[in-house]
């Protein structure tokens, strides 16, 4: 046997990276085209529909708006496309066969379906910035908008992050609102890697599917406690409060369902197994 | 005993769902170093599926398999770093074979340039080629290369022939007789018995969740003798007959102690024939 180390090896961890991004650095590029060229898009159609004595903060404001739902929902596709190298059979053979321990390999998908994300839309943003030199020169444009734009669109992406824990009207403090809300984001986002190790194919559509009808029944089970019980503004803090709480073990549920489910995966699927 | 087993399979028992029929049922089985095993068997036998359980790929129901003794099932990367499996169907990234080297030889600590080299020499290929242009055999044959450059100590491979040509099947059997060594194992687990009978130490053969054979071929020839005969010649004593074009082919008792070529169809056919007879012979 040889001396290889079977616990966690950042080493390793970046040998993975390093092997999917030169093994299928095709898919990769195409991807960061589609979210440059979806990018681009928006940002002429925004152009479009402002006129030159629109402020060019309101445009950068309206384009940032809608970079930052792109955003969202494929962040929500990258992370349900997780686990690809489990898509078929041929593929499960060659990724589970992988030196690696199962840890090593999850971490790295997970890292992939995130920073690497994140890594691609910026690239992508800063391209579709700079390519907006092509046709603004036939667009009729605020001048203000022909300096760089791409610093403003990320102050404003981040800017929008604060303004999401911005709750009214029951709140009692803004650190209760933002837990709450950050926790039922991340949520949100672990729901999509789960959907990711529970269904290889498909697994955006499928979780978009779940979702919806976890939504669904969450808000009327809401509904109908509030309705019978009444709630008040010291009521609403306690079940925010316990809403973070929930959301937060079932995070870390979501977490460590996925990550149960990839160790247990073989080469025919079956579910039951798995869990 | 136990350094010279690299795999020990112990009371396994398999099954594809528990409405399925067993596929194995407290099945053993050990696997030596340093030899070539011939996995035989009818279609559904579960030959693909004990090299998956060998390779940590499915997980038994019940017993254990052992790689030098570790646990194959946990898939730690000290086993899954000596251990190789060209399975029959694959997939291959469209990128050049050497890109597919570079990223892929740094999880392998055995792994030999030389090796890789020498096999690409044998199929006439060259390291640079473009993965995503290749036939299926092209790509087998490239996935071969590097199963091998490996250098892991137990090397599985499944169907290895299918969708080889002639001249082909001649060159897997330079390529694997040079990637052999007394510290390595191939299991290679086919239907086309007669592409890898010249290449074989040991049979294993399976019948229903059971061994039928395990043995050397030495061991075979020594038990039994393999013929051809004119139709003219009695077959009373055969253990198994089949017609051949030159008249009929034979097992017989090997009682005066002769010397014959292995014919692993023969053996396979004459096994699920008459396997009592045929056991009791072998077992002697």
């Amino acid at each position: 046997m040889n001396a290889t180390k079977n616990t966690f090896s950042l080493t390793r961890l970046g040998l993975l990276l390093k092997r999917e991004y030169s093994v299928n650095w095709k898919q990769h590029v195409y991807r960061l085209l589609a979210i440059y060229g979806t990018f681009l898009v928006t940002l002429f159609l925004t152009m479009l529909t402002n006129d030159p004595y629109t402020p060019s903060a309101q445009t950068i404001h309206h384009f940032t708006g809608i970079v930052a739902f792109i955003c969202g929902v494929v962040s929500m596709v990258y992370l349900s496309q997780m686990m690809k190298p489990m898509e078929t059979k041929t593929s499960r053979i060659n990724y589970l066969m992988l030196p690696a321990t199962n840890a090593e390999k999850f971490v790295s998908r997970l890292l992939m379906a995130t920073v690497g994300f994140w890594i691609t839309a910026i690239v992508a943003l800063a391209l579709a910035t700079a390519s907006r030199y092509i046709f603004m020169p036939f667009m009729y444009v605020n001048p203000d908008l022909y300096h760089p734009i791409f610093g403003n669109v990320m102050a404003e992406l981040f800017d929008f992050s604060c303004q999401a824990l911005d709750i009214k009207g029951f709140i009692i403090s803004d650190f209760e609102a933002g837990m709450f809300v950050v926790m039922l984001v991340i949520w949100g986002y672990t729901i999509y890697m789960l959907g990711g190790n529970i269904w290889y194919k498909n697994a955006f559509i499928k979780t978009v599917a779940a979702m919806t009808v976890i939504t669904i029944l969450g808000n009327i089970v809401l509904i109908s406690l509030i309705s019978a019980f009444g709630i008040t503004k010291e009521d609403f803090t306690i079940l925010l409060n316990t809403a973070t709480g929930v959301f937060t073990v079932l995070t870390i549920v979501n977490i460590w369902l996925s990550y149960r489910l990839f160790r247990r995966a073989q080469v025919i699927r079956n579910l039951k197994n798995m869990l | 005993m136990e350094e010279m087993n690299l795999i020990t399979i112990s009371d396994l028992t398999f099954d594809y769902g528990r409405k399925n029929r067993k596929v194995f049922d407290n099945f053993s089985l050990t696997f030596e170093r340093g030899s070539i095993y011939g996995l035989l068997g009818k279609n559904g036998t579960g030959k693909s599926t004990l090299l998956y359980l060998m390779c940590g790929l499915l997980r038994a129901r019940s017993g254990s398999i052992t790689f030098a003794g570790s646990d194959v099932a946990r898939r730690q990367p000290s086993v899954l770093s000596d251990i190789f499996i060209v399975p029959e169907e694959f997939d291959l990234p469209k990128v050049s074979f050497s890109s597919y080297v570079k990223a892929n030889e740094v999880f392998y600590p055995k792994f030999s340039r030389e090796v890789l080299d020498t096999c690409l020499q044998h199929f006439d290929m060259d390291i640079n080629i473009n993965l995503g242009e290749l036939s299926m055999g092209q790509k087998k044959k490239a996935f071969m290369c590097f199963a091998l450059a490996t250098n892991t100590s137990l090397l599985l491979m499944d169907e290895p022939t299918n969708g080889f040509d002639i001249p082909s099947k001649s060159q897997m059997r330079k390529v694997i007789a040079s990637g052999m060594n007394d510290e390595r194992t191939i299991i290679i687990s086919t239907h086309q018995v007669r592409d890898v009978e010249n290449l074989l130490d040991r049979v294993v053969m399976l019948d229903r969740g059971e061994v039928l054979v395990d043995k050397t071929c030495m061991e075979l020839t020594e038990k039994l003798y393999f013929a051809e005969q004119p139709l003219s010649v009695p077959t009373d004593d055969a253990l198994y007959v089949q017609q051949s074009l030159n008249g009929n082919s034979v097992v017989l008792e090997n009682c005066e102690g002769e010397e014959s070529n292995l014919n692993l169809e023969l053996l396979f056919n004459a096994m699920l024939s008459n396997r009592e007879k045929m056991t009791e012979i072998i077992n002697k």
